[in-house]
């Protein structure tokens, strides 16, 4: 193999680390609230002015930062999704409504962004400086802080999914609500506290990539589309599927960059879904049925 | 222990249940008969809250609960076990019947219940790590049923327990049926089968297009015109 192509592969892995981290969030609030929240984007977004103004204006070290900022989504999340969201899912019809309504709150969110912060884009210094050299390679330590950041928020997600008692709840509401509120778990509540959680998620990813790709208003856009990509890829709901679809995606992406040219970042990206949903409509790990 | 008086639900603009009287006491087992879509699994979801009654009443054991919320009917003593058994299809069975421990106060015994329950229901110990999908339809009957018992309930109901089982384990069931109602727990059931019905019921009642049609103890009451007429499908009665 050629330097280059490893370097590419490297890149591909930390893409691929950040569509699986934006995957996962987002598979989460479908999984249980049946809701493609179009404003996921927005709460990325968020993460990333939260930091930015946590460490640029208030001089606060970029962990604690990240923390806070973390909470502070993750509270906005559940207000906008027990006040907005929950509401509407609770009338007849919802479906539509939750998509307008996801969609008038991503609006609203980056308009609410442009006026108190304007259009400029804002840099936020690295967290880590220096340069990885091995075999060749140059990986600056961001980078790879952003890869392990990523591995440790889905490895801990993954975790409190499998073992505790709220991971149990979001579990059996995403694949039958009506027998999980049976046995006594409180679907509604769990729900939005999977919607905050996951768009914290979102929220993290923006401010691990905020050193790279600066902070504005729109920043969410592009990712959040790459996240419903491989949401859909991954099986609609699936936690892993959207971990491994993320990887995946990441990979081809940057070598399939690397073969032709950055022009083509999208159309491969989106040829890769095409192809694997022509082939399997559900899916990589969704399930071979209509979700009861 | 459950009364319910006088229920009416609808869903939407149709209404589906009209004045519904019924009632189950303390370790008794009692049947719901009727024809498809008579309303027999309305009236179990009326109970748990799942279709609220907008008129009428329910309540256990002497409190009201028409318009308590599903997710706290379990913690005053009734489990469900829905049609089709509903288990949580990529769970494992031991993980699908700890659910039914999900519940606080369930949970703290949940070791004690869940040996309990392996010794009624050798299929927990069998199958325990399985994937509940990949069990046959009576394996997951027993397993839905072992995940409703799980929450120590004084009131397991269920819904078409015996649907789409061979011979051999409606018997199975029908045994397991008698075992849990042995231990002081009623059953509310639903069978098409009237003969299956009264093998283990104390009472029965028959429901017709959401209304109550008769109700009686033992095969006696299959005798009532009406119950040949409705349920029977015989003719000749005047309708
Ligand atoms: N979720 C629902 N929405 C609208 N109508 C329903 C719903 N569930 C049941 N029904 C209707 O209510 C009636 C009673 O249904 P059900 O209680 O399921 O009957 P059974 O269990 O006796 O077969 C039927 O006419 C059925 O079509
Ligand atoms: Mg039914």
């Amino acid at each position: 193999m050629s330097g280059q192509l490893i370097e590419q592969i490297v890149n591909g892995v930390i893409l691929g680390a950040i569509y699986a981290l934006m995957g996962a969030g987002l598979t989460l609030i479908y999984g249980t609230m049946r809701v493609l929240n179009f404003a996921y984007g927005e709460f990325y977004m968020l993460g990333g002015y939260a930091f930015l103004l946590l460490t640029s204006a208030a001089g606060m070290p970029w962990p604690l930062a990240l923390v806070l900022a973390a909470v502070l989504v993750f509270a906005f999340a559940a207000v906008t999704a027990a006040g907005v969201v929950q509401p509407l899912l609770a009338r007849p019809g919802w479906d539509f409504s939750t998509i307008a309504a996801t969609l008038g709150i991503s609006i609203a969110l980056q308009n609410a962004a442009l006026a108190i912060w304007g259009e400029r884009f804002q840099s936020v210094p690295y967290m880590v400086d220096g340069t990885l050299e091995v075999a060749g390679l140059h990986i600056p330590y961001q980078r790879l802080l952003i890869v392990a950041a990523a591995a440790v928020l889905i490895a801990g997600s993954a975790a409190i999914l499998s073992f505790t008692r709220f991971g149990r709840a979001v579990r059996a509401t995403a694949q039958d609500r009506e027998a999980a509120r049976v046995l006594g778990v409180p679907a509604d509540r769990t729900s939005i506290l999977a919607f905050a959680f996951g768009s914290a998620l979102a929220a993290l990813a923006g401010m691990i990539l905020a050193p790279i790709y600066a902070v504005s208003p729109w920043m969410g856009v592009p990712l959040a589309l790459k996240a419903f990509a491989v949401v859909v890829l991954g099986g609609l709901g699936s936690f892993r599927g959207a971990v491994v679809a993320g990887l995946l995606l990441g990979i081809v992406e940057a070598v399939g960059v690397a073969l032709t040219s950055s022009e083509w970042r999208e159309a491969i990206a989106f040829a890769v879904l095409i192809a694997v949903i022509w082939v399997r409509p559900w899916g990589l790990y969704g399930v071979e049925r209509s979700v009861r | 222990m459950l009364e319910m008086r006088r229920v009416c639900v609808r869903y939407g603009a149709t209404q589906v249940l009209w004045d519904i009287d019924l009632s189950v006491g303390e370790g008794e087992v009692v049947a719901v008969m009727g024809p498809n879509g008579s309303g027999k699994s309305t009236i179990f979801k009326a109970v748990m809250g799942l279709a609220p009654p907008f008129a009428g009443a329910i309540s256990f054991r002497g409190e009201d609960i028409t318009r308590l919320p599903v997710e706290r009917h379990v913690a005053r003593g009734i489990a469900l076990v829905l049609e089709r058994r509903r288990l949580f299809p990529t769970m494992t069975v031991r993980e699908n019947v700890l659910m039914g421990a999900f519940h606080a106060q369930a949970a703290k015994a949940a070791d004690e219940t869940l040996r309990w329950l392996q010794g009624l229901f050798p299929v927990l110990r069998e199958r325990g790590g399985q994937i509940a999908e990949s069990l046959s339809g009576g394996e997951q009957q027993m397993v839905a049923i072992a995940r409703g018992l799980m929450s120590r309930p004084r009131l397991l109901i269920l819904d078409e327990p015996f649907l789409g089982l061979a011979p051999k384990m409606v018997a199975q069931v029908v045994d397991l049926i008698r075992a849990v109602n042995a231990e002081g727990i009623a059953v509310l059931f639903n069978e098409q089968n009237v003969r299956t019905s009264f093998s283990i019921a104390d009472r029965g009642y028959v429901i017709e297009s959401g209304r109550n049609v008769v109700d009686g103890t033992g095969l006696g009451m299959l005798e009532h015109p009406d119950i040949r007429r409705v349920y029977l499908g015989e003719q000749g009665a005047a309708p």
